[in-house]
């Protein structure tokens, strides 16, 4: 999670940005952002809001892959079977 | 905006995978880092979704393949981090014992019942909280009994024989009120309102093991085993039987260039010496010259550069925002929902960052 928050690193804003994990058995992480004047607080929550529209996008672009490589595989599927049943004109579009 | 003079352009894009180590492995993260070129290396939303392209290579029931284009590195790797480790999955917790006469102990037992993966929806359930009771909604009741009689001969006890129980458990609570009225129900282990059979998506596929030839123990005559057991929600994180794939990994796409025309003697020598045939050699009329022709089977074994001279002939890259993904689901969901849902869980890590930072 904290990796791709270094995504904010990209942003002209943001002159450093990193993270360290004090102790391994306890789940706290410290997170530094020093930006170019902006309030840091912004631009993490402006980088976090970013990181959530990238993965819906990533969400949106892979269903769709997804649907439409099962489409393709259904008419692959579908000419196979109209080709070995001899004479049969199966024209139905799903 | 300008373009970045090649040499430049290869570092940004490309991990250059040399005889002894690979370089330019890190992604220049730093916005003003070509500034001096005119060229603006930050991120922006727009651009992202303008390049980012998903292509489904390979998609079974089991497992998946497709390749993310345009991606970072480090996105790619919270996905399969959260694939693996976040996702959660149904899988037996509590194992009541009634009659254990097995050589397996009860606890080896109740071990290996735990790794049976489940062929069960995760998300029509809920998580099972601290003093929460064991209800429908968050409960799955299997039972097994088996016998191996005196004189017949020795079984084998395979996941199949686990039957779900869609009305709770069947196990009676001892009370030691001996005053309870016989009319009410005798109180079991669990407190199942109403039946799981009555969800829609039960009806349809009963809660079953995923497969039903695991093993899980063997009897010898005279023998018997007599158990029901609990399976609940939980996430990898907690213990390796709640993970809802078998692995998830991602390589990035190798690319093979060859610098200079390689012909002739030593075009045979280049394709006998890739053990994954890498290499074609095409005819043209006055000779045969090498040429890249799958590219993606590459497995960087770099045979193709060792050797004296090979290294500036061939020149082995990764290309750096191209990933090619693969999912090996467990059973429990199929390998495109399970990404969904982990590109989800990301999602909602950033939402409860935005609202504890405001």
């Amino acid at each position: 999670m904290k990796r791709p928050i270094f995504n904010s690193n990209k942003s002209p804003r943001v002159t450093f940005c990193g993270y360290s994990i004090p102790h391994p058995s306890e789940a706290r992480v410290n997170i530094r952002v020093q930006t170019t004047g902006d309030p840091a607080r912004e631009v993490l929550k402006d980088a976090c809001q970013n990181l959530m529209l990238m993965c819906r996008n990533v969400r949106c672009t892979f269903d769709k892959a997804v649907e439409d490589f099962k489409a393709s595989n259904a008419v692959k599927a579908m000419k196979i079977d109209s080709q070995d049943s001899s004479g049969d004109d199966s024209e139905e579009s799903e | 905006m300008g373009q970045l003079p090649p040499h430049l352009e290869l570092q940004r894009s490309r991990v250059s995978c040399n005889k002894d180590a690979p370089i330019h492995t890190e992604s220049i993260q730093y916005s003003g880092a070509y500034a001096s070129m005119g060229i603006d290396n930050s991120s922006r939303l727009d651009r992202f979704s303008n390049n980012f392209r998903v292509e489904v290579v390979r998609l079974n029931e089991d497992d998946m393949e497709f390749d993310m284009i345009g991606i970072d590195a480090a996105i790619a790797n919270s996905f399969r981090r959260i694939l693996i480790a976040e996702l959660p999955t149904m899988a037996i917790e509590k194992v009541l014992i009634a009659n254990n006469t097995s050589i397996i102990q009860d606890e080896v037992l109740a071990h290996r019942l735990g790794l049976v993966p489940i062929r069960v929806d995760p998300r029509l359930f809920l998580a099972i909280v601290e003093n929460d009771q064991p209800n429908e909604k968050n409960t799955i009741v299997f039972k097994l009994h088996v016998q191996c009689k005196r004189g017949s001969p020795r079984i084998t006890v395979k996941s199949d024989a686990l039957k779900w129980l869609p009305n709770g458990s069947e196990l009676v609570k001892e009370t030691r009120n001996a005053t309870s009225d016989s009319s009410s129900k005798p109180e079991t282990y669990t407190y199942f309102c109403c039946s799981q059979e009555t969800i829609p998506e039960f009806v349809k596929n009963p809660i079953i093991p995923k497969y039903p030839d695991i093993i899980i123990a063997k009897l010898g005559p005279g023998q018997e085993i007599e158990l029901e057991a609990y399976a609940v929600k939980g996430i990898r994180k907690t213990h390796a039987k709640w993970s809802p794939v078998a692995t998830a990994w991602y390589r990035m796409l190798p690319e093979v260039v060859l610098l200079e025309d390689i012909e002739d003697d030593l075009a045979e020598e280049l394709k006998s010496k890739c053990p994954v045939n890498l290499f074609d050699i095409e005819d043209l009329g006055k000779g045969r010259r090498a040429t890249v022709a799958r590219p993606r089977a590459c497995t960087l074994c770099r045979e193709c550069i060792r050797g004296d001279d090979w290294e500036k002939r061939v020149a082995l890259h990764r290309v750096k925002d191209h990933f090619i993904f693969t999912i090996e689901s467990t059973g429990a969901l199929p390998p495109e929902v399970l990404f969904t849902e982990a590109v989800k869980i990301l999602e909602d890590k950033c939402e409860r960052m935005i609202t504890e930072l405001s």
